[in-house]
């Protein structure tokens, strides 16, 4: 009684209006899906365009004030969609998607300064989700890079094994490859295991 | 003989050297090895005598050009734009120009050639967790450190 008690006031005076989350990960890993799936479950419209060509999002997408509710817990977000982080950027792997050269160069840039942008935010988030495509080999070096820095910083993160509605998809990898972190298995294509991920935020972050 | 540095056009005077190359162009590189083959020839090269090369950018230029190391157009290639998102550039082979003031609070980012970069991404940046000191761990203080790769 008493703890339930603390807890409410905690919940009045304890917490922060407004978390910050930051939504990292490598290219292509589901980041503007899920970023777009929260959004839109929690705040009514998405926040960026998805493409199957790597590096669609190449600048730092915002939804600000995305409230969560759930099981007694209230949080208001704002919902930081990051540029795709990769140790290279190739025009040449845009070529196979039919842009021109220039083009595939253009986006290259781009994309690249996407990801010094995104790195730059580390020291802007409060919490972090750390999207991994549980479909892939976890053992990366951008996982294990990001989920330094955001350590580092001491950032409460969630680490978000997505795709798991695709037949390859293996989250015991996931969780073998990062031992400690909270791993959330979701589909942010179908919104498979999306409330255990809303959960897994208000209790992280509320 | 001189030769600008933007249209390749040998200087024909010291006049043309002190004004400027009839394209726009202020600098020149002095070729010795043109001077050596007109000298030979009995001829003089233009600009001889006059106190070398018009300015000190084509004094370094002259030098870097004759030695082989780097391409006339060294300075432009050099410099950096606020279009570019590399801080490392590879001018030739093991010529290298930085931007140190992305360097000290970026990622390192490398251009190999247009459209290709490569992004090395350090565990913390310098100084910019600052106000999240308290919250680090204390074997992440020393930060500055680089993933194991």
């Amino acid at each position: 009684m008493i703890g339930r008690l603390l807890d409410w006031l905690k919940g009045i005076f304890g917490k922060k209006k407004n978390i910050t989350i930051g939504i990292y990960g490598s290219p292509n890993v589901g980041k503007t899906t899920l970023a777009n799936r929260i959004c839109v479950d929690l705040a009514g419209e998405p926040v960026g365009a998805v493409s199957p060509v790597p590096h669609e999002t190449r600048t730092v997408q915002r939804k600000d004030r995305v409230v969560l509710k759930l099981k007694g817990y209230a949080l208001t977000m704002n919902v930081l969609d990051m540029p795709g982080i990769a140790v290279k950027v190739d025009y040449r792997d845009f070529l196979e998607y039919g842009l021109s050269k220039e083009e595939a160069q253009k986006r290259a840039r781009e994309a690249t300064r996407g990801v010094v942008e995104a790195v730059r935010h580390l020291d802007k988030v409060d919490a972090a989700l750390f999207i991994i495509d549980a479909t892939e080999d976890p053992y990366t070096q951008v996982n294990i890079t990001i989920l330094g820095n955001i350590e580092a910083r001491n950032i409460p993160v969630i680490i978000v094994a997505n795709k798991i509605d695709l037949p390859k998809a293996n989250t015991k990898r996931v969780r073998e490859a990062f031992p400690g972190y909270e791993v959330v298995d979701i589909s942010a294509m179908t919104g498979e295991n999306l409330e255990a991920l809303y959960l897994g935020i208000a209790e992280k972050l509320s | 003989m001189h030769k600008c540095v933007r249209c390749g056009r040998a200087a024909k005077s010291l006049k043309e050297i002190n004004d400027g190359c009839p394209c726009g162009a202020k600098v020149f590189i002095f070729n010795r090895q043109a001077v050596c083959d007109a000298g030979s020839e009995g001829g003089k090269p233009a600009g001889e005598g006059a106190g070398g090369v018009a300015t000190e950018e084509g004094w370094r230029d002259a030098k870097a050009g004759a030695e082989g190391r780097v391409p006339p157009s060294y300075h432009a290639r050099m410099s950096f734009s606020s279009e570019d998102v590399e801080n490392i550039k590879i001018i030739s082979k093991g010529v290298f120009a930085l931007e140190l003031h992305s360097l000290s609070r970026d990622p390192i980012v490398l251009k190999d050639e247009d459209g290709v970069y490569y992004v090395k991404i350090p565990f913390e940046q310098n100084g910019k967790a600052a106000g999240k000191d308290k919250k680090r761990t204390p074997q992440n203080r020393s930060g500055g450190g680089f993933a194991p790769f």
